[in-house]
């Protein structure tokens, strides 16, 4: 199981309202429908009038669950063009999970989020300098190339 | 160990969130 280990347990009651919901139940259907849901796991994570924010599917062990929704979080945040919220919590990803799956993405948002808040193109070369340096094989290396 | 208090519907849920300056985390499980 995922979610009683702390840090996972941690992550979800600091930065969201959690809500589970049972696609077996009929009751369930209205909301499933909204959200076009298909397969479990099914992680969305939802601003406050109801738009989708962002979502993965497929079980993480909790050493990965945790920087995964961490990371979702800040894609929320950098949605909303909460620019210094989101960049905050890529770089906990980083800080916290350097080995995570996610930790090259959360790299790369680094860039985007501290150069939309800043409009400093050094901002987002030099945090995707460092992703080159820590993630050589990355798509996200890939991703960063222009 | 404490477990994680999960909110029964979305409406509660979005209210919680407006209150706690936090964003809803909706988990669509499968019991079978």
């Amino acid at each position: 199981m995922t979610y009683p280990e702390a840090p996972v347990r941690e992550a979800i009651e600091r930065l969201t309202a959690p809500y589970q919901i049972d696609n077996t139940v009929e009751a369930s259907q209205p909301v499933l429908h909204r959200y076009r849901h298909e397969w479990t796991p099914d992680l969305r994570i939802i601003d406050l009038d109801g738009t989708e924010l962002y979502r993965w599917n497929g079980y993480l062990p909790p050493a990965e669950f945790a920087p995964q929704l961490i990371a979702a979080v800040a894609h929320a945040r950098l949605r909303r063009k909460e620019y210094d919220q989101a960049k905050a919590l890529y770089e906990e990803v980083l800080r916290r999970f350097p080995t995570a799956l996610i930790a090259a993405e959360a790299q790369y948002y680094v860039g985007v989020s501290a150069y939309r808040a800043s409009h400093n193109s050094s901002d987002l070369l030099h945090a995707w300098h460092e992703l080159e340096k820590s993630h050589p094989q990355s798509e996200w290396t890939v991703k960063q190339n222009f | 160990m404490s477990e994680i208090a999960w909110l029964a519907s979305l409406d509660e849920a979005l209210q919680a969130a407006k209150d706690g300056e936090r964003l809803v985390l909706m988990d669509v499980f499968n019991p079978t």
